[in-house]
């Protein structure tokens, strides 16, 4: 369990209005059936006088505690957890309800989040038998990416015959964070800029690498390992085998936070704009931090979401998805990206993944470009938005908004960047392709 | 890191009343026991000797809308009226009618402590059934025990009667007390 809160101490008990109501009925129905000599009003208010007294007798001298911890600080889009309440039951209690405020995008097991607990279900605390400690789980489902409290979990309790009520009171919500669930990404194009010194991608450089280059004469410095022998044997000189050095690449994501466009369903229905852009760079960057590549992520229009430098690793993949359920969209309005796209290194490879309807992203992308920097952009509008509209004026908005799109995108690839839409796991392949080839070849950029 | 996905979440079955909130199973039941609860004690009254037959269609309805806020004090005054007409209605001193009519009240009163402030669905805990079956038990078989006190009491024909009962309950609250002394912390009282 992870996060458990300080136990939240229930108020002192107060008498019920059921309890109010029967003690009411029963002394008064007493006094009437004495005064008026009806002994069948005795018989009809005993239950009250009955309950009441054995109410009062078994009232809980102490108040109920309840703390609560959730299983899991971090899931994955799709993935569930336990939230648990520990409840104390001291003695003369019947039942302790514990309920968790429904959230969005959380499904909850039981669907209303409600557990009532019995005095039977608690143990014993200790030696102190008059005391009982009992949990109560809801099974909580995060279904979109994001940072989100869980609760504030809701608890009373009811003692003997509902006479007294302490509560209900909330404790304190639980922080969880939701990973988004990377789309499939399986690009089988090498990167254009290779670089470094170990990772994925062929150098064209001969050096210390996997893959064959050509067998030359043996030179000082060579490796004995690598002599081949039965070249060396038949030519009477020492030959060795080169190879081609490993180079991983830089990939920087810059990622589109100034808006959030189409309904949110969450991972089982419809995915918006922001969450294509956010599942699609979960995915990037599983891939390409999975082959040994450095990644960093850059988010623009987002508030409170620090740049991640580039970097290797499982641990530096947690620290991206990590970054990228923090956005919330269009939180930072003045955000024209130049903070997000300064002290990007020459050799990065930048990947912008954007719907391109802010007109501050285009321009970024713009600025990458005119930079010399390798960018492709990763159009990651919906196609739903539009689709399935049947709104006749909301079609000709979405009309317009398209025409006004494509005059962007037309923009861009006229200036050499190119504009991929978000596809799956080789939606990327062609286009990487096609820079690999143009970075061989000599190129002028405006600085 | 997690959990795998659970199973779907199942679905809970919820009612809504007009403008009420939604209820579950088991709160629809006790809103049927708080609602009927009436109109048993209405029949006893009845078969008792009393002839106010039309208050079954004042009464069941207040009883109907009270159900829906059991925390209301509608209950106070639905219950008042109840013994108001029983006293005018039915001729003293006693019916053993009045033992049916003492336990819809038990039940009635069982019924709204269990809606009264909780939430109207979800489910109760385990041990709510058998817990109340023992209570209910324990209450009727007193009012029982308080009935043939009371035709004792009558047939004997000793003065003062009906406070000759009420100081039997007494003491059947006593010894109730002392039972739940001597039965320790976990115990219940019993009949």
């Amino acid at each position: 369990m992870t996060g458990s809160t300080r136990p939240t101490v229930l108020p002192p008990w107060r008498p019920t209005a059921a309890h109010f109501r029967a003690t009411l009925l029963g002394v008064v129905g007493a006094v009437v059936a004495v005064a008026m000599n009806r002994p069948d009003l005795l018989v009809l208010i005993t239950p009250w006088l009955v309950v009441t007294t054995w109410a009062w007798l078994r009232r809980p001298q102490e108040q109920v505690t309840v703390s609560t911890a959730v299983g899991h600080g971090t899931l994955r889009e799709g993935e569930a957890t336990v939230l648990r309440a520990t409840v104390t039951i001291p003695d003369g209690v019947d039942d302790v309800v514990v309920a968790v405020s429904p959230s969005v995008f959380m499904e909850q097991d039981p669907p209303l989040g409600i557990r009532v607990i019995g005095l039977s279900e608690g143990r014993p605390v200790g030696d102190d038998v008059s005391t009982r400690r009992a949990g109560a789980a809801v099974v909580v489902r995060s279904t979109r990416w994001g940072a989100r409290s869980v609760g504030p979990v809701r608890c009373g309790a009811w003692s003997t015959w509902g006479a007294f009520r302490s509560g209900p009171v909330d404790s304190e919500s639980q922080r969880l964070v939701t990973l988004p669930l990377p789309a499939v990404f399986t690009p089988t194009a090498p990167m254009p800029h290779p670089e470094g010194l170990v990772g994925a991608y062929r150098s064209q450089r001969p050096g210390s690498g996997s893959e064959f280059d050509r067998l030359r004469p043996f030179q000082v410095g060579d490796r004995l390992r690598r002599i081949h022998w039965p070249v060396s044997l038949r030519t009477g000189t020492l030959h060795v085998t080169s190879t081609y050095g490993d180079e991983d690449s830089q990939i920087v994501l810059v990622v589109d936070g100034t808006s959030d466009l189409g309904p949110r369903e969450g991972l089982d229905g419809r995915p918006t704009s922001l969450d294509l852009t956010v599942r699609a760079a979960g995915a990037m960057a599983e891939h390409y931090l999975g082959v040994g590549d450095r990644v960093g992520l850059r988010v623009v229009g987002a508030a409170r979401v620090p740049r991640v430098p580039v970097g290797s690793g499982r641990a530096h993949l947690r620290r991206v998805l990590g970054s990228l359920a923090l956005i919330e969209p269009a939180t930072d309005r003045d955000d024209d990206g130049e903070y997000a796209i300064a002290g990007i290194g020459a050799g990065a490879v930048v990947f912008v993944l954007s719907p391109l309807v802010d007109p501050a992203m285009v321009d970024v992308v713009a600025r990458l470009g005119s930079r010399g920097l390798t960018t492709v952009v990763v159009d990651t509008m919906p196609e739903h938005l539009w689709r399935s509209e049947n709104d006749p004026y909301t079609s000709l908005a979405w009309r317009l908004r398209r025409l006004s799109r494509s005059v962007d995108v037309h923009r861009l690839t006229s200036a050499g960047i190119p504009v991929v839409p978000w596809r799956g796991p080789q939606s990327l392949d062609q286009v990487l392709r096609e820079l690999t080839r143009r970075a061989r070849a000599p190129r002028m950029a405006r600085r | 890191m997690s959990t795998p996905p659970p199973a779907p979440a199942r679905q809970l079955r919820l009612v809504r009343l007009g403008l009420s909130e939604e209820y579950g199973v088991p709160q629809l039941l006790l809103g049927a026991v708080v609602i009927l609860a009436p109109v048993v004690f209405l029949a006893a009254m009845i078969l008792a000797g009393a002839g106010f037959t039309w208050w079954f269609l004042v009464l069941t309805p207040l009883a109907a809308a009270g159900a829906a806020r059991p925390e209301s004090t509608g209950h106070l005054v639905l219950w008042v009226l109840l013994l108001v007409v029983w006293v005018v209605g039915v001729p003293g001193p006693f019916t053993w009618w009045s033992v049916p009519a003492a336990l819809a009240v038990a039940a009635s009163h069982t019924a709204l402590v269990l809606l009264g402030g909780r939430p109207m669905s979800g489910d109760l805990a385990a041990d709510t059934w058998p817990r109340v079956r023992r209570r209910l038990g324990t209450v009727g078989a007193i009012t029982v025990g308080v009935a043939v006190l009371a035709q004792l009491v009558r047939s004997i024909r000793v003065p003062g009667q009906v406070a000759l009962a009420v100081m039997a309950l007494v003491a059947v609250s006593v010894w109730l007390w002392w039972g739940t002394r001597q039965a320790g912390s976990d115990a219940e009282p019993e009949a």
